[in-house]
Parts: structure tokens; C-alpha cells; sequence
């Protein structure tokens, strides 16, 4: 294809544009970066800034020798989370996605409504933090776990996924003798990987970013519960939670705060190559739900 | 996306849902009311009266009005607003006037009361009475030398608390005990008989329906008598001057007692005559007939279906039919699908039944099915939202509102152009980074892109005022300037999930036909051209699921966003204050639990109805819904 000069013209002003786009992306994320390995001093006296004029670990030293080491407990209680309930989710997913696509199941449409109304109504965050507290899950990681074990939407999805597998094949494993589990396990599992994978990782990202529901089901008596998001809000938010777990550190307060954000973006940049894989096709078959 | 075929059906599974929740809870609710101690009373009130010196006083509506707003209020100051006594009517009759109260939940009276040993109105179960009956006789006691605190409202508003204290042993020239004056079926209780009721194996302490209700009121100048209706029916009840008018009401005419009243605002003291009713009631519950006959009637219509159902095979049938083989041949199904219906069940239909709190007084010691429905058929608190200017509900309503509507253009604007750009890059190692780079905040939280922002928006070296020095300028000091928050809002969430949202449009762009844009060059369309006539209706599809997804979320805020990026600012709570804002701080205060559930539950309903309209144009225009 030959290109007017218009045309170049736009492809030129499209990769300039696209490059302040980015910047846009890059910027913030760079300050944040620098700012954590910039020594106290030079931060305290430049403040934020593109490039590292004294680089020093300080700040991370500090974090992770911190006296009650609230820090790495809150990234433990993050993980367990996270592993619980992304476990949950696949488990619940799968099953009644399978369970779905199988023309023997009598009254379908009305498990398919009960799975869109969950959808379309909710009762609210009151009703809702009542019930936590009736089930008697305050200040538990279950609180977090528990609720968010299951989803009416990814239940919706994998079953699109699930039913465009060949009805030939199931029914071969049928005449095998193979039982519902064993089909779901053997047949439809392993030709689903991919989906399974995007329900898994949306999930864990979910879950590492969640700080909503452990503010409202973890009282601060309970900080030992905290997950990572939580802590980092309270950092963020107030000097004397920093003081309190950094004792009388000299070190800059907006260093220790920019590093305690790095470290909780880690997982989310190591697992980023598999999320970029996966989560085109997710929101693509799915419409891409917010 | 066909997962439903019908938009109607929802909406009926939908009232479907709602009438069932109603209905079952109103049914608990009406079976608790003859529980919650709630009733009426009937005062009478003299047109004229003789005061202690003998002289005529002329009673006016207003000295009525006055006064009962009084016992309104003292009532309120006592339960710590959990009780409720409300004035129903006021009549005017030739020489009195006659009042009609009713009264809710008086256990919580006492409770609130300061002081212990002041007024007394108390409401328990028999057998907590006999409990706690020797500080009860205390209580009793404490009737005459004891003291009653009464509230009166002043001019500016302020509450003054009036302690009346009564020195006598006696209520008038009568005996002062009051347990020998019990009366039951009419006929006064020999004492005998008086302390069997009350021993640990006698009537009150076996009877557990039984209520007991005691009263003390004190100077309501011109009052002949009061009538109180209980829902139950009368035991026993035990004072001066009472008389047993109907099976579940008594009527109570005053005693005149010397008292001291000392004002709390000044200390002064007044010695006077005041009028006082004193007493108890024992009554036991009655069943709530119309619960009994309508489970009973629902109940023999089940029988009926049954019956007919055995008698004509149709049992037999189903359980021998295809379906019920197909269901018990392949149980395990259902068995897969338990799990997640199961945990659906508990945490998303269990709270959409629970938001009959909005139509509720919410009170944490009554639990949701307890509370009492609010008056106006239960919609006094969405009354409220939208008559109370400390509601501030169309504040919320219009920030809530504003913000989502920014988002929501902007959000399509942006993910539609570049979209477009992306597909004009070349495939190659520049557009995998570009896009690599604007997916990556979507999965950032918010707690991180409020820290971010923070390194931008902070007063003292933030970005962009270090940039504003270099110009010369005056730093802005963001985090008390509300007015540039619908920009920063809305920027920051473009910001997450800009290059997100062109994945849709990138795959729909991807799945247009290329002959089409061959075609339309051989036609003679330019760049733009082809953009408008090829591209843009090759994503309208795509757009409209899309737009049917936002739709819901026009009304709903993204209250993590806000309440971490504005990092507990006070000052800018002209703009950031949204439902959500308000829900979440109102999370530790329970009282307010009713109000705030009316809020959010218009919310949820303006988004649904606006899904479910929008996904019906979807449908009709595409053959196609979301849904």
C-alpha cells in the first residue's frame, strides 16, 4: 500500500501523540519509583524528581526490618487472600459453568436468572456489613474471603467458554462411563485453560487491590488482619501510623510511603505478562464488564 | 451476549422477588408488634381546672400542644431517641380535650434515663420483672420520696430538665405500698394471693407472654385521666385510681402529691401540688390473629393443592415423569452448581432482602426483621430524603450524578479515539509498548493512584505546583479546593482505564471486514471518510454493550476512587460527597442505618431501571442485549 502524504502526515502526528500518551502512563509511576530510592536528604531538599540523585535502599531497609513487622504480615494476609479465594473462585466458577452448559439440567433459565439478578440488584453496603456482622465474620479474613468466592458474571462467561466445546466429545466420555466431575476435570478443564487462567488472575489482582472490604470488616484493633492495600491507605493517610511502625525513623516520610507502594506493585508487574496474555480474551468475549 | 432472552422476565422475577421478601418479612414484622410494647393512650384534659389556690385556670390548645410535645420530648431524652412516642390527634370536646398517643418500645425508657432513681416507666417480660424484683420494689419505693425528671423545651430551643422530688411516704392520705392494691379480674388480691403472683413459681413468673408495664407521670395540670390500650389483654394491674375499663385497656385518674420542682437551669426550687399517675400493668400477649390467618390460609391451600395433586396421579406422574428421571439421574449437577448458588444466595440475595431497612427505623437491639416500619407506609425515610435540607440528598444526587456523567462521556471519547489511533499504528515493538504501558494502571488500586496523584496534587512540592512556580504562579493547595475536584476525579479514572477500554473497540475494529474498506477507497473515500462510514458503524455494536454496562454505573459513584484520593479531606466535600461517601461514613452509626439504606437504595434502582431500558433498546436495535 503506498501512502498519501496525508497519510504520513497523521501516522507522524499519531506516534508523537502516542508517545506523550504513554509519558502520561510513565510519569507518575517514574516519580513514584525515584523517589523511593533517593537518599533522605537529596528527596527532602529536590523532592520528587525524573532522575535518582543519591540512590540508597533506605527506605525498603526500613520497611522490612520494621520492629513489629506490620508490613510483611500485611503482605502474608494478602497472599492468603488472595490463594483462598481465588482457590474459591475456580471451584465455584467451573463447576456451575459446567453444571450450565449440560442440556440434561432441568430448570436452567431459572439458575440463569438467579445468576443475572445477583447482578443487576444489590442491596446496598448496609444491609450487606449487616450481614457480616450477623454471620459473625467481623474482623476475620473470611470476611474478604468469602463474599468474593464467587461471581455471577464469571460463572456467565466460562460458560460460553464451556459450551463451545464439542458435544461429541462429552458425549464419548459419557459412553466411557465418565461421571459429570470426571468430564468437567478430564474434558472441559484442559480445553479451557485459557479462561480459567483469566478468571483466576482478574481474581487475584482483585483481591491484592482490595482495600474496601477490610476497612469495613477489620476494625483498626485488629490490625494484625490488615491486608496490604489497607495498610498502605493507613501510611498513606496519616503520619502517625507512620511514626507508630517506623518509630522516630529521620528518614523522608514520602520516600518510606513510595516504597511501601512499589512493593505492593511487584506481584502485579511480575504476574503482568500472563495478565496482558489473558485478559484480552476475557473482556473481549465478556464485553468487558467494569 | 445472549444469556437472557427476555427483559421482561427479569422484571418479573424481579417483583416476584420483592412481593416474596415483603411478604415474609411483613409477616414476622406484624407477629413482633405485639411483642415491641407497642400501644396507645388516651389522656383527657380539662378545659378549666381549679389550681392550688383555688383559682380557675382556662386551659388553651396551645398549653395542650405545649405539653404533650413535652412528654415527646421527655420521652426521647430518656431512651436516647430510641423510644417513640408520638401525638396522633388532638380533639377538642365541649369541657375537655382528649389526646391520642401512641407509644412504641417503652423498655427503652428506663434505660436512658439518668440518674436511676428518676422517672419510671419500665416494660419487660414477667419473668425479668420477678427477677429483678427486689430493685424493682426499690423502684417502687422510690415512687414517693424518689424523684421524676420531666423536660420542658425553652424559647431558643435548648431542653431544660425539671426534677420534681416528693417527699411524702404517701400519695395522698392512702396507704403507700402498692403491691396489696393489686387488683385482678376486678377483685382486689389478698396479700396472700399477691405474693404467690409474684413468687418464682406463681402466674407472672410461668407466663411467657406476660408483659408488665409501669407507669409514673407527673404534673400534667388539668388532667382527669389517661387511658392506656395495650395490645393484650389485662392480668392484673396494681396503682391509685385505676380502673379496669376493657379487657386490654385501664384508665388512670391522678393523685395530687406534694412536690419540690427544681429547674436545672436556674436551681430554683418550687413547692406545689402536682398531679401524678403511678401504677403497673400485667398483661398477656395475644396472638396476632391475622398472621395466624393468613399462614393458616396459605397453609390450607397448599393441603388443597396437595390433596387434588395426590387424587389426580399428578404426583405420581412428575415423580415417574422424564424430568424427574433426568433430575435424579443427573443429581450431581445440581450438586456442582450448589456451591455457588449457595454463597449468591447468602451474600447478594440475603442483603437485597435486607434493604427492607430503608422502609425501617433501624435499631441495632431489634435487628432488621425487628425494627419497626416507618410511618407513611414505610416510606417516611425516602419522605425524608427528599424533604429534610439536612438530608442533603440532592447534593449527593447531583455529585454523584455529575461525576458519573463525566466518566462516562469522557470515557467513551477517549477509548473510541484511541482505539482508532492504536489500529492506525504500525504492529510492531512502539505499539506493543504504547499499549503494554496504557493497560497497565487498570490494574493498579486505588490506594496506589492516590498516592500518585498525591506526588502530583501535593501543596507543598508537588508536580504540578513545582511546574506553576517555574510560571510564576501561586501554588494551588488541591486538597482544600473543591472545585477542581470533578476534574481530578474524572482525569484520574481516565487515567486507569483509558487504555483498557480500547480493548473491546480494538477487537471489534479487528473483526471488520477489509473489502469494505477496499470498497470504499474505490469509491473515492479518503482516510477520514472511511473512518466514518466503515469504522465507526463496524464498532456500533460493541459500543452499545458497552454504553448498556455504563448505563449502570451512571448512577452508582466509585466511592473507593474518591475516598482514597481525597485522602479525609474535609473541605471538599461540595463535590466529593456522593451516596456512596455517605453510606460508608455512616458505617459505624447504626442509627442512621435506615436513612442512608433509602439513599442507596434509589441509587441501585435508578441504575437497574436504567440497564434494563437500555438493554431493551439494545435488543431491539442490535437483536441483541448485554444481558
Amino acid at each position: 500500500m503506498i501512502k498519501t502524504k496525508g497519510e504520513k502526515i497523521f501516522d507522524f502526528f499519531n506516534v508523537i501523540f502516542m508517545i506523550i500518551f504513554a509519558l502520561i502512563f510513565i510519569i507518575p509511576i517514574l516519580l513514584l519509583i525515584n523517589s523511593s530510592f533517593t537518599e533522605t536528604k537529596s528527596l527532602t531538599l529536590h523532592g520528587y524528581s525524573l532522575i535518582i540523585r543519591d540512590f540508597s535502599l533506605d527506605y525498603y531497609k526500613a520497611i522490612f526490618s520494621m520492629e513489629s513487622n506490620q508490613f510483611v504480615i500485611s503482605i502474608l494476609n494478602s497472599v492468603f487472600v488472595v490463594v483462598c479465594t481465588t482457590i474459591l473462585m475456580i471451584i465455584t466458577t467451573s463447576l456451575a459453568a459446567y453444571a450450565l452448559t449440560r442440556k440434561k439440567l432441568q430448570f436452567k433459565k431459572f439458575f440463569t436468572y438467579f445468576f443475572i439478578v445477583s447482578m443487576l440488584f444489590s442491596g446496598g453496603t448496609i444491609p450487606y456489613y449487616i450481614l457480616i456482622k450477623n454471620l459473625g465474620l467481623m474482623n476475620t479474613l473470611w470476611a474478604l474471603i468469602l463474599p468474593s468466592g464467587v461471581s455471577a458474571w464469571y460463572i456467565l462467561l466460562t460458560r460460553k467458554f464451556f459450551s463451545q466445546v464439542p458435544e461429541a466429545l462429552i458425549e464419548a466420555a459419557e459412553l466411557d462411563g465418565a461421571s459429570n466431575i470426571q468430564i468437567l476435570f478430564k474434558v472441559i478443564l484442559p480445553l479451557n485453560l485459557p479462561i480459567i487462567a483469566t478468571v483466576s488472575l482478574y481474581t487475584s489482582v482483585a483481591m491484592w487491590n482490595d482495600w474496601f472490604a477490610a476497612s469495613l470488616f477489620i476494625d483498626s484493633n485488629h490490625y494484625n488482619l490488615w491486608p496490604i492495600q489497607a495498610f498502605i491507605r493507613r501510611v498513606q493517610d496519616s503520619d502517625e501510623f507512620l511514626k507508630a511502625y517506623f518509630g522516630d525513623t529521620t528518614l523522608n516520610y514520602s520516600g518510606l510511603r513510595s516504597a511501601t507502594v512499589i512493593i505492593s506493585l511487584l506481584p502485579i508487574v511480575l504476574i503482568y505478562p500472563l495478565l496482558q496474555k489473558f485478559f484480552i480474551k476475557g473482556s473481549i468475549e465478556g464485553g468487558v464488564k467494569e | 451476549m445472549k444469556i437472557m432472552k427476555s427483559t421482561k422476565k427479569i422484571i418479573r422475577l424481579f417483583i416476584f422477588i420483592f412481593i416474596f421478601t415483603f411478604l415474609t418479612s411483613c409477616s414476622t414484622v406484624s407477629m413482633n408488634i405485639n411483642r415491641d410494647g407497642s400501644g396507645e393512650a388516651t389522656i383527657l384534659i380539662a378545659k378549666q381546672y381549679q389550681d392550688e389556690n383555688g383559682n380557675s385556670v382556662n386551659v388553651t390548645k396551645d398549653d395542650v400542644d405545649n405539653k404533650l410535645n413535652d412528654i415527646v420530648l421527655a420521652a426521647e431524652v430518656c431512651s436516647g431517641q430510641e423510644d417513640r412516642v408520638k401525638i396522633k390527634k388532638v380533639k377538642e370536646l365541649d369541657d375537655h380535650y382528649e389526646a391520642t398517643l401512641s407509644f412504641m418500645r417503652i423498655q427503652y425508657l428506663s434505660q436512658g434515663n439518668v440518674g436511676g432513681d428518676l422517672g419510671i416507666y419500665s416494660y419487660k417480660k414477667s419473668k425479668d420483672f420477678i427477677m429483678e424484683l427486689d430493685s424493682v420494689s426499690t423502684i417502687i419505693d422510690s415512687w414517693y420520696i424518689g424523684a421524676y425528671k420531666n423536660y420542658t423545651k425553652l424559647n431558643d430551643g435548648a431542653t431544660n430538665s425539671m426534677i420534681y422530688k416528693f417527699d411524702n411516704q404517701k400519695f395522698g392520705n392512702e396507704d403507700a405500698a402498692i403491691i396489696p392494691t393489686l387488683v385482678a379480674e376486678n377483685k382486689k388480691l389478698s396479700e396472700e394471693e399477691t405474693i404467690n403472683l409474684f413468687s418464682d413459681d406463681g402466674l407472672l413468673a410461668n407466663d411467657s407472654r406476660g408483659q408488665i408495664f409501669t407507669f409514673f407521670l407527673a404534673d400534667f395540670e388539668g388532667l382527669e385521666s389517661i387511658t392506656f390500650n395495650f395490645k393484650g389483654e389485662i392480668k392484673v394491674y396494681g396503682s391509685k385510681n385505676v380502673e379496669n375499663v376493657t379487657k386490654n385497656s385501664i384508665t388512670i385518674k391522678p393523685i395530687t402529691q406534694k412536690a419540690s420542682i427544681i429547674s436545672s437551669s436556674d436551681q430554683s426550687v418550687v413547692k406545689k401540688d402536682v398531679n401524678c399517675f403511678v401504677g403497673y400493668v400485667y398483661f398477656t400477649l395475644q396472638p396476632n390473629y391475622v398472621l395466624i390467618g393468613f399462614l393458616s390460609t396459605l397453609g390450607g391451600a397448599l393441603a388443597i393443592l396437595i390433596f387434588i395433586g395426590i387424587y389426580k396421579g399428578t404426583f405420581k406422574k412428575a415423580i415417574h415423569s422424564k424430568k424427574m428421571k433426568l433430575i435424579v439421574n443427573n443429581f450431581d449437577l445440581y450438586l456442582m452448581l450448589l456451591p455457588a448458588v449457595v454463597m449468591l444466595f447468602i451474600f447478594s440475595y440475603i442483603p437485597m432482602g435486607g434493604i427492607i431497612i430503608a422502609f425501617k427505623n433501624y435499631r441495632v437491639n431489634d435487628g432488621i426483621l425487628h425494627s419497626e416500619w416507618t410511618s407513611m407506609f414505610g416510606f417516611k425515610n425516602f419522605y425524608d430524603l427528599f424533604t429534610n435540607p439536612l438530608s442533603d440528598f440532592g447534593k449527593l444526587m447531583l455529585n454523584t450524578f455529575i461525576l458519573a456523567f463525566w466518566k462516562f462521556i469522557f470515557g467513551f471519547l477517549i477509548a473510541i479515539t484511541l482505539a482508532v489511533l492504536f489500529n492506525y499504528l504500525k504492529n510492531g515493538l512502539f505499539k506493543n509498548v504504547v499499549q503494554t504501558v496504557s493497560y497497565f494502571p487498570y490494574f493498579i488500586s486505588w490506594v496506589v493512584i492516590s498516592t500518585l496523584s498525591y506526588v502530583l496534587l501535593a501543596t507543598d512540592g508537588g508536580t504540578i505546583n513545582k511546574i506553576l512556580e517555574v510560571f510564576g504562579k501561586e501554588p494551588i493547595n488541591f486538597y482544600s479546593s473543591p472545585q477542581y475536584w470533578r476534574l481530578i476525579l474524572t482525569s484520574s479514572a481516565m487515567w486507569k482505564t483509558a487504555g483498557y477500554s480500547t480493548i473491546v473497540y480494538l477487537a471489534a475494529m479487528a473483526g471488520i471486514d477489509r473489502s469494505l474498506y477496499e470498497a470504499a477507497k474505490i469509491d473515492g473515500a479518503g482516510g477520514f471518510r472511511q473512518f466514518l462510514h466503515v469504522t465507526l458503524p463496524g464498532l456500533l455494536p460493541a459500543f452499545g454493550i458497552q454504553v448498556v454496562f455504563s448505563l449502570g454505573n451512571l448512577v452508582r459513584d466509585d466511592f473507593d476512587q474518591i475516598y482514597t484520593m481525597i485522602r479525609g479531606s474535609a473541605m471538599l466535600r461540595d463535590t466529593t460527597d456522593t451516596i456512596g461517601m455517605i453510606v460508608y461514613e455512616n458505617i459505624g452509626n447504626a442509627n442512621n442505618y435506615s436513612g442512608v439504606a433509602a439513599m442507596s437504595m434509589i441509587q441501585s434502582l435508578i441504575a437497574l431501571i436504567l440497564v434494563v431500558i437500555s438493554n431493551t433498546i439494545l435488543k431491539k436495535k442490535t437483536g441483541e442485549g448485554a444481558y
